[in-house]
């Protein structure tokens, strides 16, 4: 009897600081994120917020801008992530060799997934600067004249998406060559056996061997694309015209200029509903692999 | 199997691990280079560009080699416009290792009781617990402010490190989880039967024996909470601001101060670059959040 | 179907290590050959030389006299058995099994067909659609049997299938294979360090010890006419029982001044050699026991092991422990003491380089 009591009262000292920290700090504002937009609530005004029950939800259906935001964050999301999962993933294939010094080399890849996200903005906005960037410096080189890299159109946000490409194909290459290092050497032996050739071993073997890792990291980069403005705001802020505002910007600045909180809160409750799906996903890809707790 | 055949592990000719034929070699020498030099050279422009003199930083086409100063570092430490670097990064340093800690310690505690225990619900909490790290800070920061701002906690060093601490808390129990589930329950049996509480345990015993992984949830969570912008810009502004808020000060002053913004992106990332080198055996399980083994 | 020969064959690994050493070794069409030794003895090495899963470092492999070491496994038409299965975790027990005939791109009905008829010779019919996760041991390597069957290959080589496998499925399933493989006349290479699965199913054994062929023969050979001491104390359980001996005369020996009859033969073999360090060997089952100071040697009974019909004996004597098999109903008390008379016809003796003085003749490949 005590031994349980004992137990139990363990198992809460445990766990209790770090959950009550969560609940605090995560559920709680995901419920008052809700009251909120069901509020109109301008921050600069000084009448008290007032009950409007969904026209913040019905507002967002009609908006031009927010549905522009959804669809830069898409193009974001599929450009971007989309490179750096093919990127990595070959990347993975040339570092996985045993060789002098590649693992050195692999080491130091992965430096741009490491280091502050704003610094990246910052030094790639000096690098594609039109007057002095060294990007356009190479274009020249290359045979052409100098471009607004981030003030034109639909370059701007391709540039966005390099920066970001540059960032995070490194942290992708590392989780596809930990899997790759990971599978199991012997049914490679039974594959050559089996009088498998080079390119059957491939398709048959190591790619659906390898899904659960390419699920996991997909699902990982495309929530933190969606969630990401650090590029945006010291690149671009969203222009030219809104080319490159994605749904994280929009809430920004709807936020936390324009001061409509209400409006605010009511994409920051859509975006957590995407979220949360899409972290299903994940925690059912990895249940799926056995590492349940 | 004969002891011979572990051995063999280092020239097994593999469909993975290649042992190179000279030109394939070569190559993947060649692409691990050049993609390693890519993800460097970045770093190279800020710190060049943070040693340049004002002329050199703008000129066209991009100058190369240059007289070095330290002008820049000395303006944006201690000169600046009254804004000196030096209380954003002490600010910085301060929060980031107070809310590691607290991350590291309060982790491992509920790391330790989800191996250990079991109850009623435990797999769905672990998982709500895991899809925490997907939370995104811009859809956050609405409710999060208005409840710092409530209790009077704007511009506190006390606001960002509980929220640094919240941010982090999921990738410390998941990696230290997978630590703990590892310890023979043998040792801990031993030590039950010799006397000792399960919180001695878990102190005295269990702790000691994940270290690597103690270390490993430490320094990612010191780089996340160092590298985090949004909720720092949001929720402070002289006081408890980070480096990351004097970064994006930056975007504001119109571009003309390259060199003392270059300068304090390389106080920004010089730590990463020195730790994580040294470190690189901890971060890889780390990063990989168990995903894949 | 190939007569498989290995000429010179070395394999030295980068670190230094020498795995195996000159084998010289033919293995003849449709035989089932054992490779027997201990942990670290090359066997599993030179197996997998075979398969191509290792270069050699020196030396030839040859089949059907076409030299084959140069090739890649998917080149050799040998089929391998693992000790760990090496299923295809991702996979089906079917498409398992059907895999060498989808690398050979076969069409889907045949596949289907041929598939179908070797899981109902293994009896795995219903297991078809399982994953390996969800099978058990033997299953797996039924599974497992089913791949290196399908695709009718020219070499079977199987390296400890059965290893971790509980005692009465190795039994069960090793007699499986042995009936497989002599209806399929398949030449078949086995490898295993247990000596009683070998000498159930190999045509021939071949010992092996730190990369060098000791011995090869069929088990009889090798239990009555050990070729030195490796394999006179590595076949037979219980094992040899070793006991040093001074010579008296140039044709006898004397085991603590008692003088022990042997037989003609061993007493030429005496004749021959000056070597004095020598080294008495004995089997369990020719030592009898008599009264004390009525045989050879005394010794003291430490433990008596039932055994059904018979009883293991152990016993510590002056020249250290033995081991003897007595008929039941003779068995001693554990604290008696003993005699011990050694059967002059069973006696083996080896010389101080740990070579048998009577069968050293063969000194190798058969």
């Amino acid at each position: 009897m005590k031994l349980a009591v004992e137990r139990r009262r363990a198992t809460l000292v445990l766990i209790a600081p770090a959950l009550a920290i969560l609940l605090a700090l995560n559920l709680f504002p995901i419920v008052y994120a809700l009251y909120i937009s069901v509020h109109y609530w301008m921050l600069a005004r000084p009448q008290p917020p007032r009950f409007v029950g969904l026209s913040n939800y019905e507002q967002l259906f009609f908006d031009e801008r927010f549905r522009n935001a959804v669809l830069v964050s898409l193009k974001f999301i599929a450009l971007a992530v989309g490179t750096e999962l093919l990127l990595g993933f070959g990347l993975a294939f040339v570092f996985n060799a045993r060789l002098r010094g590649m693992a050195t080399l692999r080491k130091l890849t992965l430096l741009p997934s490491l280091v502050m996200p704003l610094v990246v903005g910052l030094v790639w906005f000096y690098m594609f600067n039109e007057n002095f960037g060294i990007v356009n410096w190479i274009w020249v080189m290359l045979g052409g004249t100098r471009v607004p890299f981030l003030t034109q159109g639909t370059l701007a946000l391709l540039s966005i998406v390099a920066t970001d490409v540059w960032q995070w194909t490194p942290f992708v290459m590392l989780v596809f060559f930990a899997a790759l290092q990971a599978l199991p050497e012997y049914v490679y032996e039974a594959a050559r056996i089996d009088g498998l050739s080079g390119s059957q071993i491939f398709f048959r073997v190591t790619l659906p061997l390898l899904r659960p890792a390419i699920l996991i990291v997909l699902i990982i980069r495309a929530v933190d694309a969606l969630r990401s403005l650090e590029l945006v705001f010291m690149m671009t802020k969203g222009g030219p015209a809104g080319d490159t505002e994605v749904l994280p910007w929009y809430l920004y600045t709807t936020g936390f200029m324009s001061l409509d909180l209400g409006y605010a809160a009511a994409m920051a409750v859509l975006m957590l509903a995407l979220v949360t799906v899409l972290s299903q996903l994940f925690v059912r890809q990895l249940e799926s692999r056995g590492a349940t707790p | 199997m004969s002891v011979a055949l572990i051995r063999n592990k280092d020239v097994q000719v593999s469909a993975t691990r290649s042992h190179a034929a000279w030109p394939i070699g070569t190559l993947r020498y060649l692409i691990a280079a050049t993609f390693t030099g890519f993800c460097l050279f970045p770093f190279y422009v800020i710190v060049t560009t943070a040693l340049k003199a004002e002329t050199a930083i703008f000129a066209w086409p991009p100058v190369w080699s240059f007289q070095p100063t330290l002008q820049s570092f000395y303006n944006a430490l201690f000169v600046f416009g009254g804004r000196s670097a030096v209380s954003y990064l002490i600010n910085s340093i301060v929060i980031s290792a107070v809310s590691t800690f607290l991350a590291v310690a309060l982790g491992a505690m509920a790391a330790y009781g989800f191996a250990r225990f079991s109850f009623a619900g435990k797999g769905r909490l672990a998982f709500w617990i895991l899809s925490t790290r997907f939370a995104p800070p811009v859809a956050f920061i609405v409710p999060i402010y208005l409840m710092v701002q409530k209790v009077g906690l704007l511009d506190s060093h006390i606001a960002l490190i509980l929220i640094y601490t919240a941010m982090n808390l999921s990738l410390v129990i998941w990696i230290l989880r997978g630590f703990f589930a590892e310890i023979p329950i043998e040792i801990e049996e031993a030590a039950l039967v010799d006397g000792y509480s399960r919180l001695q345990i878990f102190w005295r015993v269990a702790v000691p024996l994940v270290r690597p992984g103690i270390v490993s949830a430490a320094i990612l969570s010191a780089i996340f909470s160092w590298n985090e912008f949004l909720y720092a810009m949001v929720l402070t502004q002289s006081r408890a601001a980070t480096l990351p808020v004097y970064l994006a000060g930056f975007s504001n002053s119109m571009g003309l101060a390259w060199g003392e913004y270059m300068a304090a992106g390389t106080m920004a990332v010089l730590p990463i670059l020195v730790f994580t080198f040294a470190l690189q055996k901890y971060l890889v399980r780390g990063l990989t959040f168990g995903a894949v083994k | 179907m190939p007569r498989i020969e290995f000429k010179g064959v070395s394999k030295t690994y980068p670190d230094g290590t020498r795995a195996v050493a000159d084998l010289n070794l033919v293995v003849e069409d449709g035989e089932l050959l054992c490779l027997l030794g201990p942990s670290g003895c090359g066997k599993s090495s030179t197996i997998r030389a075979l398969a191509g899963l290792e270069t050699v470092s020196d030396g030839v492999i040859l089949a059907d006299n076409n030299r084959i070491d140069h090739l890649p496994p998917q080149a050799r038409d040998c089929a391998m058995i693992f000790e760990n299965y090496a299923l295809y975790p991702h996979l089906t027990a079917f498409e398992n099994i059907a895999m060498p005939l989808r690398a050979r791109r076969l069409p889907m009905p045949e596949i289907k067909h041929r598939v179908t008829k070797i899981a109902r010779l293994l009896r795995i019919e219903s297991l078809m659609g399982r994953r390996p996760s969800r099978l058990s041991g033997g299953e797996k390597q039924r599974v497992g049997i089913g791949r290196a069957l399908v695709r009718e290959p020219a070499m079977f080589l199987m390296d400890e299938p059965l290893g971790h496998l509980e005692a009465y499925l190795r039994v069960e399933l090793r007699a499986e294979i042995r009936r497989l493989q002599e209806r399929l006349g398949i030449t078949t290479i086995y490898v295993t360090h247990d000596q009683e699965e070998a000498a159930a199913i190999a045509d021939r054994i071949v010992v092996m010890s730190a990369g060098r062929l000791q011995q090869i023969g069929s088990f009889l050979d090798l239990f009555d006419r050990p070729v030195n001491r490796f394999v006179a104390e590595f076949v037979g359980e219980p094992p040899m029982v070793f006991l040093p001996v001074d010579r008296t005369g140039v044709d006898s020996i004397a085991v603590k001044g008692i003088q022990i009859p042997v037989s003609e033969p061993l007493r030429a073999a005496l004749r021959a050699t000056k070597d004095s360090e020598l080294v008495l060997g004995v089997r369990p089952n020719d030592i009898s026991l008599v009264t004390p100071a009525a045989g050879h040697l005394n010794g003291k009974v430490i433990l008596v092991q039932p055994q059904g019909d018979h009883a293991i004996v152990v016993l510590r004597t002056p020249t250290g422990t033995v081991t003897v098999i007595v008929p039941s109903d003779q068995r001693p008390e554990a604290g008696a003491t003993v005699g011990l008379t050694f059967a002059g016809e069973g006696l083996h003796l080896f010389d101080s380089a740990a070579k048998s003085l009577l069968y050293n003749r063969e000194e190798s490949s058969g």
